[in-house]
């Protein structure tokens, strides 16, 4: 072996080695690295926005502060609108009625089942003590659950903290990451960014844009079908909808589970079904075509394995940011890749 | 005090240096000093050491730089025949600001260097910030790669020319009547 190869393969050592330290480092600082990916991608979605408003004669600086004044105004005003609501919904929780709806609805299912059933050999579910069984469970763990809920309150203010840093600074960060790039890969970099930034942008942008409309249509039917928690269930549905494959339906399935739950009756699962059918079926006709033109294409092997390894590192966020996160790792690597092509380095 | 004082109003390198040399710059020269600000805030500052290579022929272009202290030349290959010796004020590769085209030529420091560098797609965005600002880039910039456009014109005409006269020579030599097939290139 000549040492023109060795030093090859002494490169590619110390790049896997590089690899292998960074997700050891990112897998040991997980949650920090959830909220800056959370904060830059929320920051990259508004740039545009606050583009716009430079245009119109604004700083940088005082363009988000003007995004950050209409995205809390934004906020408070449903939660304003939708608190009422929401109150009620929660005080259903706390004093229990729902459960009680949900015992009702089980011992329907329970007496459907063993009539249907009774042939297999299927008597005394007894599923209502289950569900006793889990409630209880259920409350004896809220009170473990409090720290972590003081850390989501955290995160409530770190993220948009950091957002406003990320979008009011955007341009500075990116030139100084571009210095510290060799004087041979300068103008590759810029390139390679570039590039990355036409694919990306408007693929997430869209993406986020679709879970919007999807979580408000889920939340508008599910107010219409009278079904509680609709102000719950619909933005969870709208985001899971991000999730490829399993997401519609789990949204779906919560729906129908609620639905159920809170009359005792399964009397609505027809008319919800159909409400988040007819949801997807705008989602693919028109909202997919028209908002993701210039779809990023990603391979169903590739979603899968980018859901497994979200979901196993960075939890919940992991699931809903693992389509965003696989299209824009694919996109680095093909523009860096097409790029080297194109590039002469000396 | 007075210390502070003047600490406080002294002129940073940008006013010292970079503002009067983008001022010098044709494509920036109309602008105001707050026009200038916001360009040399998207401005790449790069030291290159002798012998560099800034960027090579072929390569996608993606912007241009002017000339802050050194000497750059400009190489065509195959045979690295030296177009042009750029110096302090000069700059070059500014077609890269208009299009994605390749390279045509390399750009090699010829002693050590200092460039700043604006990129296509910084350039871009910030006309799409402020149009106005574009505008007063852009018409000198047209005005240059028109002026450029009009003097490779009058070369490619001598060079018809010289082609026709040695074509006739040649046909006059070879005792044959010259026809000339009127494909001007520049008709």
């Amino acid at each position: 072996m000549n040492t023109q190869g060795t030093t090859h393969w002494t490169r590619v050592f110390v790049i896997v080695a590089f690899a292998v330290g960074l997700l050891v480092f990112i897998s040991y600082v997980a949650d920090l690295v959830k909220l800056v990916i959370v904060a830059v991608l929320f920051a990259y979605l508004l740039d545009p926005l606050a583009t716009r408003l430079e245009s119109r004669g604004m700083s940088r600086t005082l363009a988000t502060v003007a995004i950050f004044a209409g995205l809390s105004l934004f906020c408070l005003s449903i939660f304003l609108l939708f608190f009422p609501g929401l109150l009620r919904q929660l005080e259903a929780l706390q004093t229990g009625a729902i459960f009680a709806q949900a015992e009702a609805a089980l011992g329907t299912l329970e007496v459907l089942i063993e009539q249907k059933f009774g042939f297999l050999g299927i008597e005394n579910l007894n599923l209502s003590a289950g569900l006793r069984r889990s409630v209880d469970q259920f409350e004896q763990r809220a009170f473990t659950y409090l720290p972590g809920m003081l850390s989501v309150l955290g995160n409530l203010v770190a993220i948009p903290f950091m957002m406003f840093f990320f979008l009011r600074d955007a341009r500075s960060m990116k030139k100084g990451l571009v210095n510290l790039v060799p004087n041979r890969y300068f103008e590759f970099s810029l390139n390679v960014l570039q590039r990355m930034d036409d694919q990306l942008g408007n693929y997430l942008r869209g993406q986020f844009l679709i879970a919007f409309i999807v979580g408000c249509l889920s939340t508008l039917a599910l107010w219409l079908l009278d079904v509680e928690f609709f102000l719950v269930i619909g933005p969870i549905a709208g985001l899971a909808n991000m999730i490829p494959y399993v997401g519609p339906a789990f949204g779906g399935l919560l729906a129908i589970v609620a639905s159920v739950f809170t009359t005792g009756t399964f009397d609505a699962v027809p008319a919800v079904i159909i409400a988040f059918l007819i949801i997807q079926g705008i989602d693919n006709v028109f909202l997919q075509p028209l908002i993701l033109a210039r779809n990023v294409q990603l391979h169903p092997l590739t979603l899968v394995i980018a859901l497994l390894l979200g979901g196993k590192y960075l939890d919940i966020i992991g699931l809903i940011l693992a389509v965003p996160l696989a299209a824009i790792i694919k996109v680095v690597l093909q523009e860096t890749i097409v790029n080297l092509r194109r590039y002469h380095f000396s | 005090m007075h210390g502070l004082w003047s600490n406080l109003f002294k002129p940073t390198s940008f006013e010292q240096e970079t503002r009067p040399l983008l001022r010098r710059t044709p494509i920036f020269a109309s602008l105001s000093k707050r026009e200038l600000d916001s360009i040399e805030r998207i401005m790449y500052r790069r030291d290159y050491v002798a012998g560099e290579q800034i960027f090579h022929q072929g390569d996608p272009g993606i912007g241009m730089y002017i000339i802050q202290h050194g000497v750059v030349s400009i190489v065509q290959m195959p045979d690295n025949h030296v177009l042009a010796e750029l110096t302090v004020g000069d700059f070059f590769g500014e077609i890269a600001l208009l299009n994605e085209t390749p390279r045509s030529a390399s750009a090699i420091a010829l002693t050590e260097c200092t460039l700043l560098g604006v990129c296509q797609p910084d350039l871009l965005g910030l006309f799409k910030r402020n149009a106005k600002l574009g505008v007063k880039v852009l018409i000198p910039l047209s005005q240059i790669t028109g002026r450029r456009l009009v003097e490779i014109d009058q070369e490619l005409l001598v060079m018809h020319h010289q082609i026709a006269h040695l074509e006739a020579e040649n046909s006059r030599l070879a005792g044959q009547p010259h026809e000339h097939t009127g494909n001007d290139p520049l008709d």
